[in-house]
């Protein structure tokens, strides 16, 4: 477990934004399909999701992550940095980094790029890695978080099949005025659950050959679902728990929690399971769908640059999924409280 | 025990669109993953338990007898 304090550093969350594909798939689309393994009416009661996002054939990760960054660099009127994170486990190629291609597309040589490979953990992980680069020397890191989903995905899988979408966001990390921005990460991992969400082909361990994809083996296979969605609840309840215990905070003092979006299901318990108000909990999964590690980042970006969020406000961001993985981070809005 | 398992039989019967009146306690109810998932919820908002992710096995919700068992279990833990 880790546990990073940084509300006496001063970092500050300069610009975020976010990138959707065009292309909408609704769901009434997926279940018309003739292989379809569920109606449309039973996707949406098991997954609350009506429509997502899907890159064009010609669309890389590399260019949902560039459109995302660029969107940040702008916002923020910057032109360099000190250092890119990118959070993917859908790269363009699986050498270089995805992380490479982004750089080149931002024009951000020669700042370190390279990739954080944590699943839906991906943009936290990287938040992480963020937050220290700058506590050890960096003035500004660009954090991104880009998948595409959509390619791993078996049509005929009727556990994975609807859910999930594309997207790329991100933000912003530098030095600044303590008190505000990014004051806390939490992060965990419990390599048990390694299998639960893998994809069993196209690695050290099985390499790509004609019977690995005769066999379907490079698609994303959810093992066992229940414990998968059960470890996902309890993984983010309890980096939402610890993480408020460590800043002696209570969910009274958080205005908005902004959560990975597995699946509606269970961002409605995840409400239940801390005892909030479901009003509290920020909810995009229904036009994007589960879009891995991207989903907490485009859910970021749509959260800070709401008008729902008064100066001073606490937002607490909590992820988790595939390895098990899970984690949290505490955000303050600039400006005094009112 | 009679209340949990007719508790747990119209949960079962309402969200896995089976009707169980007519099984055996420890005849198999057949629910998939996703039914798993429902149950589950409904399961923890009738009786007001949490199941951990470690409790919820297939086995633990093969049938009407082992919901009971899960349940009873659960209920004595959380005392």
């Amino acid at each position: 477990m880790s546990l990073l304090i940084a509300e006496h550093a001063g970092l500050r969350i300069r610009s975020t934004g976010s990138y959707l594909p065009g292309r909408v798939v609704t769901t009434d689309e997926l279940a018309a399909r003739a292989d379809a393994p569920l109606t449309a009416a039973q996707i949406e009661k098991l997954t609350g999701i009506r429509e997502r996002r899907w890159a064009a054939p010609d669309q890389a990760t590399s260019d949902l992550a560039i459109e995302a960054g660029r969107t940040v660099l702008d916002r923020a009127g910057v032109a360099n940095v000190d250092r890119l994170v990118v959070g993917t486990s859908s790269p363009d190629h699986p050498i270089p980094a995805c992380a490479c291609f982004v750089q080149r597309g931002l024009g951000l040589a020669p700042a370190p790029a390279f990739d954080v490979a944590a699943a839906c953990g991906g943009f936290l992980f990287g938040l992480d890695l963020a937050a220290r680069s700058i506590l050890t020397g960096d003035e500004r890191v660009l954090v991104l978080a880009a998948d595409i989903r959509s390619r791993l995905i078996d049509p005929t899988d009727r556990g994975t099949f609807a859910l999930f979408g594309d997207g790329a966001g991100g933000l912003l990390l530098e030095r600044g005025p303590v008190g505000e921005g990014l004051l806390a990460v939490h992060l965990m991992t419990d390599g048990e659950g390694a299998e639960a969400i893998h994809v069993p082909a196209g690695g050290s361990r099985r390499p790509t050959t004609a019977d690995t994809a005769a066999r379907r083996e490079h698609f994303l296979k959810m093992v066992d679902g229940p414990r998968v969605f059960l470890t996902a609840l309890e993984g983010m309840s309890q980096a939402a728990n610890t993480l408020l215990d460590a800043m002696r905070l209570t969910f009274d003092d958080i205005d908005l929690v902004v959560p990975h979006q597995p699946n509606r299901l269970i961002l409605d318990r995840l409400a239940r399971y801390l005892r909030i108000p479901s009003a509290k909990v920020f909810v995009n999964v229904h036009r994007t769908g589960n879009m891995s590690a991207a989903s907490l980042a485009v859910a970021t970006d749509e959260a800070l640059t709401s008008s729902r969020l008064r100066p001073g406000a606490n937002v607490l961001l909590v992820g988790g999924g595939a390895g098990f993985c899970a984690g949290a981070a505490l955000i303050r809005i600039p400006g005094e409280s009112k | 025990m009679s209340d949990i398992r007719d508790r747990l039989a119209r949960i079962v019967s309402r969200h896995a669109t089976l009707d169980v009146t007519a099984l055996g306690d420890d005849q198999p109810i057949g629910l998939d993953s996703l039914g798993i998932v429902l149950v589950h919820g409904a399961i923890e908002d009738d009786f007001g338990v949490r199941l951990s992710a470690r409790d919820v096995t297939p086995a633990a919700f093969e049938s009407i007898g082992a919901l009971v068992r899960l349940v009873q279990r659960t209920q004595e833990t959380s005392r």
